[in-house]
């Protein structure tokens, strides 16, 4: 009886807080039909999968707090500068606040920093500056440089197609992944593959990079499985002369955007896989050819850091304009355990902080830290704040002293008055000589005797000589000549 | 700001008329003339200037482009002063880089601020009053060329007219497989300077960028870069020259990066400075101009077996209006007593104050 009650009572509850739904639902503008929120048990924790504008979120938030109902909410949008408006950060801040005992509470959603790597990809380079340039680097610990790579080039193709980018296309150099994955990938986010001829082309380093199929062919006779790649693809078969990788990436590009003055994207899938087949001092030229090509307006690409030496990661660092690399998102202090203690935090397999360092033009480094969360869709960014004060200090030599002077102590200085300075200005010029004349102890007598009438009697000195071989004390004042 | 006092001793040279005639160089001492680096502020760190016949490193950093502020400089006086300039790096059109140095300072704003100085330094004295106005020592440029070291406006490019003419080489050491070419270059040029004639006509520069930079063919070879940088030490001590090479230590092996810091006469090094630091900001006063550090970790001496020892060896890469390259001491907000030793103990016994040196 009891669980029939409790059992009807359960099923009731959730007719009622879907009656809620139905409530909110009903007050929402007819437009939101694709608002879809999907109620999470007992703790009424409301997961919410919003793909549209954020004045719809902030509204849906009202209604969902009208209702008492705490929220935790996951953003995931593709309309990447419509979020990036200050007023729904505050708002959805300002409802995070509300819900602070539910500890899962968060939102997440592109911040600034994925949007400022891309902001300075899509600007590109300026007349006679190199191309910026992008290195990701990634390890063992963290291996979500792929899922980073495809969220930029993603971005940066958004970018191309809506025209707001310096760059009119992107030149893919695969490496590592085949044209058929990018292929899919574009089209799992919405990218209109068909058309995507004008402003893609793929390079493929991937299917046969030492050309040993083009050899087998020959020896006996293998058919290819043709397949249908619906991106433009050239394939390249020797990728050890970088040389000709250079000008191939070059006429390609100029292929995608003519021979104007327009400028073109190049990603490289994979650093990793290039260093494999070429010198790090090709892989070097390369990179800085590329980057001062006058029709290259930006450059990315992706590096594994633990599969080279230590040379490698800082060449490439030494060469690009902004570095990010991928850190786990629990970083252990003890090294000895560390590495399996990284593995097992569960939280390490889908979660990860992206440290980037710009290098600005005026010659500072900007360095930002955000976390990010790899999910089914995608990958999804929150921006943290961290403050790191032990570098600087050694930057420093320990000086104790401030020998400059601060506005407002330059402009005191300048209002003191100095012994002699007033004179000479029309007064007539007075020379001490040892006796105070009549006129200038009455000037300084009076204002004193007239406030002080009364307090002459109160405070007296008196001094008693110690013996009477003492010459008396000179009644001259050594400071009565300084005439302020 | 530290300086070294000229150390003056009994004996006297016979100080001939070059420097007059040639306002590039001025007499160092022990000996030695000077070149300016094209910085004010750094000429006087160092005690006067680059020596003739040094070779200067100068230490990059891979995040932050401030070698080439003191190349450009370096550049451009030499430039200014008719002398001549062999230019190499490791990119395809060295050329173009020329089209970035910055050109003479305009005169009019310098001075006001100079003036505003001298103001500021009011002397209470008695007799003041019976003098009229002080006169004002107005410093008057006649044309910037005559100076002995130069204001750069760093937003200005340089007038064409300075290195279009054959006073210019450019290098580009980016195809070359090997560093002979190079070397042969620098020997061509250095023989025009040698020091076997009585007078010194005019004073020859050399700046190489990037030295060790990845996509050289040689960056592999490090024991080339050694003798290669051995050799052009060698060729620039016995010639009328000064040779500054900048370098990325981070990019060589730590013995190799070592050696060629030991093989430096005067060592220079630039750091870059984190943006937007609001702890920095708080540390440092003048934070919103500063670019970056730099450190001087040796300077030449030649001649003597005396170091000089500064009070400061770390100095901020400062702006001023965005034109001018200043360099400052590193003012500290007052830090609580006893986190290390303050620089005024170590500078106590400083090498400058000693006037007991053999003059030759």
């Amino acid at each position: 009886m009891v669980k029939d009650e409790m059992h009807k009572r359960k099923v009731q509850d959730i007719p009622d807080l879907e009656k809620r739904d139905e409530r909110s639902e009903s007050q929402k503008p007819p437009e939101q039909d694709e608002f879809y929120a999907s109620l999470v048990t007992a703790k009424a924790m409301i997961m919410c999968q919003i793909q549209e504008s954020e004045r719809n979120l902030l509204s849906s938030l009202k209604v969902l707090e009208q209702n008492n109902v705490k929220t935790r909410l996951l953003v995931n949008s593709v309309h990447e500068e419509k979020i990036s408006s200050v007023d729904v950060v505050k708002g959805l801040r300002r409802r995070a606040a509300l819900t602070v005992n539910c500890p899962i509470c968060t939102y997440v959603f592109p911040t600034k920093m994925a949007d400022s790597i891309c902001r300075t990809l899509r600007d590109g380079a300026l007349e006679g500056e190199l191309a910026p340039t992008l290195t990701i680097k990634d390890s063992l610990a963290s291996p979500f440089g792929f899922h980073i790579f495809s969220h930029v080039l993603l971005q940066l193709s958004s970018h191309v197609v809506a025209q707001k980018s310096q760059s009119q296309g992107i030149v893919i150099v695969a490496l590592s992944r085949s044209p058929s994955s990018y292929t899919a990938l574009l089209k799992m986010n919405g990218v209109d593959v068909a058309s995507s001829n004008k402003w893609i082309h793929i390079l493929d380093c991937y299917t046969d990079p030492l050309g040993w199929k083009d050899k087998a062919r020959k020896s006996v006779n293998v058919t290819d499985p043709s397949h249908q790649i619906s991106l433009a693809t050239s394939s390249y078969k020797t990728v050890k002369d970088v040389d000709k990788l250079f000008s191939l990436i070059t006429e390609l590009g100029r292929g995608l955007i003519g021979e104007n003055k327009a400028r073109f994207c190049v990603a490289i899938d994979s650093l990793s896989e290039l260093l494999r087949h070429a010198s790090l001092q090709s892989v070097a030229s390369l990179l800085s050819n590329l980057r001062s090509h006058d029709q290259i307006s930006s450059i990315f690409g992706l590096l594994h850091s633990d599969l080279h030496e230590e040379r490698a990661a800082a060449v490439l660092e030494y060469m690009s304009s902004m570095v990010g690399s991928i850190d786990p998102y629990h970083h252990t202090a003890n090294s000895q355990r560390g590495y399996f203690e990284n593995f097992l935090s569960e939280q390490n397999f889908t979660k990860g902080k992206f440290n980037v360092r710009f290098k600005r033009r005026n010659g500072r480094v900007r360095a930002t830290c955000d976390e990010f969360k790899v999910e089914h869709g995608g990958i999804s960014f929150a921006s943290v704040s961290s403050v790191d004060g032990t570098a600087i200090a050694g930057l420093l030599p320990k000086v104790q002293f401030n020998l400059q002077l601060s506005e407002k102590e330059r402009k005191d200085r300048s209002n003191v008055v100095l012994p002699f300075e007033h004179q000479g200005n029309g007064k007539p010029i007075q020379i001490y000589d040892g006796r105070r004349s009549l006129e200038e102890s009455n000037i300084e007598g009076n204002p004193i005797s007239s406030g002080k009438k009364e307090d002459s009697a109160k405070g007296e000195i008196i001094y008693f000589r110690d013996s009477d071989d003492e010459m008396p004390d000179s009644d001259e004042d050594p400071d009565d000549d300084l005439d302020i | 700001m530290a300086a070294t006092r000229a150390r003056v001793s009994s004996f006297s040279r016979n100080v001939s008329t070059e420097t007059s005639q040639n306002p590039g160089l001025k007499h160092g001492p022990n000996g030695t003339m000077f070149i300016s680096s094209g910085i004010p502020d750094l000429d006087k760190i160092l005690g006067g200037g680059f020596s003739l016949g040094s070779l200067v490193m100068v230490m990059e950093d891979a995040e932050a482009p401030h070698h080439m502020l003191l190349l450009r400089n370096f550049m451009s006086q030499g430039l200014v002063q008719k002398q001549p300039l062999l230019y190499a790096s490791a990119s395809r059109d060295p050329k173009r880089f020329l089209g970035t140095l910055p050109s003479l300072a305009s005169l009019k704003g310098d001075k006001s601020s100079d003036l505003s100085h001298e103001k500021d330094l009011r002397i209470a004295w008695q007799y003041k009053k019976y003098f009229g106005e002080p006169q004002l020592n107005l410093n008057t440029n006649n044309g910037g060329q005559h100076d002995y070291c130069n204001d750069f406006d760093l937003r200005k490019p340089l007038d064409r007219q300075f290195f279009s003419g054959s006073n210019v080489d450019c290098v580009s050491i980016n195809d070359s497989p090997n560093l002979t070419a190079l070397q042969d270059r620098c020997a061509g040029f250095l023989a025009k300077f040698s020091r076997n004639e009585g007078c010194i006509r005019t004073a020859g520069r050399i700046a190489i960028q990037s030295f060790c930079s990845p996509q050289c063919k040689y960056s592999n070879e490090e024991w080339h870069m050694l003798s290669f940088i051995r050799s052009l030490k060698g060729m620039a001590r016995t010639s009328n020259a000064v040779v500054v090479v900048t370098f990325p230590p981070s990019l060589l092996s730590p013995s190799c990066s070592k050696r060629l810091q030991h093989m430096a006469d005067t060592l220079l090094s630039v750091k870059t400075i984190p943006d937007e630091d609001k702890e920095l900001a708080k540390l440092l006063t003048g934070y919103q101009d500063m670019i970056g550090l730099l450190n001087v970790h040796k300077i030449a001496r030649l001649n003597t077996q005396v170091p000089v020892i500064l009070e400061a060896t770390t100095f901020s890469l400062k702006l001023h209006k965005r034109r001018f390259l200043v360099l400052e001491c590193l003012n500290q907000a007052p830090v609580d007593g006893s986190s290390g030793s303050s620089y005024g103990t170590s500078g106590g016994c400083s090498g400058s104050t000693k006037t007991g040196s053999l003059d030759f």
